[in-house]
């Protein structure tokens, strides 16, 4: 909110500087941003929280700054007299048919009123807060507006039909134009004033432009009133309209305020229209909101901020600031919450005017005492992405952060399940209707802006969480993803190649067996993201810990990228249960190993896997390590045939092996291997 | 015969001057002197040599033997000593490694991982919240109201009925309240979402680091106390902080802290918009309502919580003007980082 120091200083007699201001109301929560000199004004731009409607308005600040500097009480603006005898109005009616919605109605009647400019000093004082001119009686009541903090309305009262004010819920099919031009369809949820016809404004937030006074206005009705704080949100929403009216009403004005601020209206309007104000006003259905009462121990302030402050002073602060105190002994108060803090509910929020005004400066920093967890300092999660991570960085993988919210044209052009995903009700924009139920698609995109990019060798990871619902049930996954493409080598000496399949499953390799996960085989696997030949599933104790493959050709065209693409995903929840907890050592072998090398011909079709289980059964225990060292296909073996050479080595934990053991081992592996895969000895 | 012997050495010469590696010398061992290697080979071409000749081939080829087998011995010796090359004089110092590179954390990891530790160090425990979560974990029990301009800070993604995606990581404090009793001391990383239009300041998506302390005899006097540690501890040890009074539902007293300009030092500049100040993080102690949600008697105890940006700050310490660089992923801009 704007605030003008001249305006300001029309109720509290203060010569302080600008700049000392400034830092005054900062530090005691309202925060000045923008400073502009104006002439010989000073205009603030303060951030008003949510929970302080008394600030938005200059009597509220000025109040502020009374008790900022030492109590001075500010003085209140002329109004015509609030308590008059009540008689009875014949010119004009008010029925409130919502009684919860407007629980405070002030009507009053401005006779022969002289409609021109402003004078000067309205003039100067709205300019100065970028307030917009129009003519004298709608500029008194937004000057009363930013006055006094109570929004207000006048209307041509020779346009209101019957004479007769209502306060009632719109009906569906009513309109109203409202004063900015603009046709309004209305409904039961908006609350509206309308006269015996129709509608004349829509309550605490426009007016209608019928009713609106124009220079041929002769009388004006003047409404000053309390509408409640959501029926006025939700319509401002519904209409799309919002005003510094409905920007009050939604953070509750004060409805004894009401009348005050009627009472200061129409005495503007006598002083500036040259009219007659001799009508008695209306007050109608006026529901008084209870006293707020509230106990604070002086003891009890020094235990939440850690400052001691005097029970006198503390009185003395809440004086200030409007409360009315009363001591129940030396240090035990009872204080009455005026009607315009309606956030004062609790001890605590007492607590925070005390120390505000006090200064949270002068609280002394202090450290809390030290407490030693037994538990560890981050979760078994936490720390397994933390050792993901580094194992990751140091194979050359870079980190990326991508959105999970995504648009369901990238979602469909990676092939991702089109029945567990997710969708955002409210999104801002296509880009964010849907949560991701795969990283595909965020990677893809990483992948692509970079080989745009002319970046020749994308290798990438993320730690983060797809989303994917079952029925109604929302779940999230945290998984680590990695992508590679482009080449793997490159340097002056080894030649450049481009990553392979095997690229991408040594680092998922390396990232299970960091977790002591050694009993894994990978299964192929069919999956609507994969080339078929390239695509498999991880399995440990027949759970699929790790999906892996080459990205199909299409969803790659889709994503405009011409390069191969291997993605790998592993959930991490899945990984931490396997975690090993700790070590336990085995004696290191005594007795020396034998190595024994053979190479077989097989058909294609035969996985380097089914050799390796082969030597592993027949092998058994004396079989300890095999290396698959060479794979050949070409002309020196037949055309449908592959040659793999594998060395094993041969080791007892009993004793040294002699050649005769080895080679009976080795023979009975042969003898294994030539059968039951139809291989030959190459 | 005589012919085939010069070729043999002729041939072994040429391979001999290859040979810069184990692999490359057991190759021209087997070569020459394997069971099927030249040598053996014309050992058996000599039963075919006139008798009268055949000792003087014998010879001839044995000699020939020798010379390969010293010859080969004397390279493997070098080779032993660790001399890929026979020629030490080729290899160029100054030629690129053959290192491999290693990748960079991306910056936000960088900044939430710099950030946890400062406060592991003083004690706090890193716990973890989901992304999608209720209206109550979300408002009702950190004291939102339905309705309220309170909740226009916290403008939120909604999914279905009352499922939402968090827009801060404060839910995270209920949730910790209601399994673990006091004293608790955790803080909390993770990711939020709000509707925001996106700008070089505002992503829909975001990263917040929540911390929540809740201990018998707990003031703002341990607010301020943790929090200027921390803001030394990441800005420089002359950081000086400010807190003002602020206003958040679920904290009582409320308020934000500012460090001085980390690029002015508090001169005031372009970056803290010249008044010295830059505000980091909103704190407080924790309401009474919020404490009743995790069934804790503010009577007997009370804390203080703290919520930050971490895109805000990353921004600040590594000078990143706009917001959306880190979620573009351009490798060059991830590289400079860790």
């Amino acid at each position: 909110m704007k605030v003008s120091l001249n305006w300001l200083k029309k109720y509290i007699d203060t010569k302080i500087q600008a700049k000392v201001l400034v830092d005054k109301l900062t530090n005691a929560g309202l925060e000045v941003g923008a400073i502009e000199q104006k002439g010989n004004d000073t205009v603030f731009e303060i951030e008003i929280t949510s929970n302080r409607p008394d600030w938005l308005s200059m009597l509220g600040i000025a109040r502020e700054v009374a008790a900022l500097s030492n109590a001075r009480k500010i003085k209140l603006p002329k109004t015509l007299p609030l308590k008059i005898k009540q008689a009875k109005n014949k010119s004009f009616s008010i029925e409130i048919k919502d009684k919860k919605g407007c629980p405070r109605y002030v009507g009053r009647l401005i006779k022969d009123v002289k409609i021109a400019p402003s004078p000067g000093w309205v003039k100067t004082s709205l300019e100065a807060i970028g307030s917009r001119l129009i003519n004298n009686a709608a500029d008194i009541t937004n000057y009363c507006l930013y006055e006094t903090g109570q929004p207000m309305h006048a209307f041509d009262f020779d346009k209101i039909d019957g004479g007769k004010i209502i306060v009632r819920r719109a009906k569906k099919g009513e309109k109203i134009t409202t004063i900015d031009g603009v046709k309004r369809d209305l409904d039961e949820s908006i609350l509206i004033i309308a006269d015996s016809k129709k509608p004349v404004a829509i309550a605490g937030i426009m007016g209608g432009i019928d009713t609106e006074v124009s220079s041929k206005t002769k009388n004006i009705l003047l409404e000053s009133a309390y509408f409640d704080p959501i029926i006025i949100r939700r319509a401002s929403r519904k209409l799309g309209l919002s005003t510094e009216s409905n920007y009050r009403f939604e953070r509750k004005v004060d409805t004894d305020n009401v009348l005050f601020s009627s009472c200061r209206g129409a005495y503007l309007l006598k002083k500036i229209c040259s009219c007659n104000t001799d009508d008695p006003y209306l007050d109608v259905n006026y529901i008084k909101i209870a006293q707020t009462k509230v106990q604070l121990k002086a003891e009890n302030v020094e235990r939440l901020i850690g400052l001691k402050v005097s029970a006198q002073r503390i009185k003395g602060i809440l004086q200030s600031l409007g409360f009315t105190v009363k001591n129940n002994n030396k240090n035990s108060l009872t204080v009455i919450v005026p009607s315009f803090r309606s956030d004062i509910k609790l001890e605590e929020d007492l607590i925070e005017e005390i120390a505000r005004i006090e200064g949270y400066n002068k609280i002394k920093e202090a450290m809390p005492p030290i407490k030693a967890h037994l538990e560890p300092a981050c979760t078994t999660i936490y720390q397994a992405k933390a050792k993901i991570r580094q194992l990751l960085l140091g194979q050359g993988l870079n980190e990326v952060m991508t959105y999970s919210l995504l648009s369901q044209n990238s979602l469909d052009a990676a092939k991702t399940d089109a029945q567990n995903r997710i969708n955002i009700q409210n999104p801002l924009s296509a880009e964010q209707e849907m949560l991701r139920n795969s990283f595909i698609p965020s990677l893809l995109k990483v992948i692509n802006t970079n080989l745009n990019r002319r970046i020749k060798e994308v290798k990438i990871f993320e730690i983060g969480n797809v989303y994917t619902k079952n029925n109604n049930n929302f779940n999230e996954e945290e998984q680590v993803v990695i992508a590679l493409t482009g080449t793997s080598l490159n340097n002056w000496k080894d030649h450049s190649r481009k990553v392979t399949f095997y690229d991408l499953k040594g680092i998922v390799e390396n990232i299970i067996e960091s977790f002591g996960v050694l009993n894994y085989r990978l299964k192929e696997d069919i999956n609507a993201c994969f080339t078929t030949s390239e695509s498999a599933v991880m399995i440990s104790d027949a759970k699929e810990i790790a999906v892996l493959g080459k990205i199909n050709k299409q969803i790659l065209k889709n994503f405009d990228i011409t390069e191969d693409v291997y993605y790998a995903q592993l959930p991490i929840a899945l990984l931490t249960k396997s975690m090993k907890k700790d070590y336990k050592y085995s004696p290191v072998p005594k007795y020396p190993s034998v190595i024994r090398d053979i190479a077989l011909v097989v058909k294609k079709n035969i996985s380097a896997q089914a050799a390796l289980d082969i030597i592993k059964e027949v092998g058994g225990k004396l079989s300890v390590k095999t290396e698959l060292f060479d794979v050949y296909t070409g002309n020196q073996v037949p055309k449908d045939c592959k040659s793999l050479a594998f060395s094993i080595e041969y080791q007892s934990r009993e004793a040294t092996l002699t050649e005769e053991q080895v080679n009976n081992v080795h023979d009975a592996v042969q003898d294994a291997l030539l059968s039951r895969l139809k291989a030959s000895l190459r | 015969m005589e012919d085939k012997l010069v070729q043999i050495q002729n041939e072994f010469d040429q391979d001999i001057a290859q040979i810069n590696t184990r692999d490359t010398l057991e190759a021209c061992k087997i070569k020459f002197l394997g069971r099927k290697g030249q040598l053996s080979q014309i050992f058996k071409d000599l039963s075919s040599v006139p008798g009268d000749k055949k000792p003087i081939f014998g010879q001839k080829i044995n000699e020939l033997k020798v010379r390969i087998q010293s010859e080969l011995d004397k390279i493997e010796k070098q080779l032993g000593q660790g001399m890929d090359k026979p020629n030490t004089e080729d290899t160029d110092i100054t030629l690129p490694s053959l290192k491999k590179e290693i990748g960079s954390a991306h910056p936000l990891t960088l900044v939430i991982d710099q950030i946890c530790n400062l406060f592991i160090e003083m004690g706090f425990l890193i716990v973890e919240g989901p992304e999608i979560e209720t209206e109550y974990y979300n408002f009702e029990a950190l004291n939102i109201p339905l309705e309220h301009p309170s909740r226009e800070a916290f403008d939120t993604f909604y999914l279905h009925k009352n499922y939402l995606l968090r827009s801060h990581t404060s839910p995270v404090q209920i949730r910790y309240i209601e399994k673990n009793k006091p004293p608790v001391q955790i803080i909390v990383p993770g990711k939020v979402y709000r509707p925001d239009a996106t700008d070089a300041s505002h992503s829909f998506m975001f990263n917040q680091i929540e911390g929540l302390l809740i201990d018998k005899g707990i003031t703002l006097a341990h607010l301020k106390g943790v929090l200027s540690v921390f803001a030394k501890k990441l800005f420089g040890p002359n950081t000086k902080t400010r807190f003002r009074p602020h206003f958040f539902p679920f904290t009582e007293p409320s308020a934000e802290m500012d460090v001085s300009c980390t690029a002015c030092r508090g001169k005031g500049c372009r970056v803290c918009g010249q008044n010295g100040w830059l505000e980091i993080l909103g704190a407080g102690m924790v309401h009474p309502a919020v404490l009743k949600a995790g069934k804790i008697d503010s009577k007997q105890y009370s804390g203080f919580a703290f919520g930050m940006g971490v895109e805000r700050i990353a921004m600040l310490k590594y000078g990143v003007d706009d917001i959306r660089l880190f979620f573009e992923n351009d490798l060059r801009f991830i590289k400079q980082f860790g």
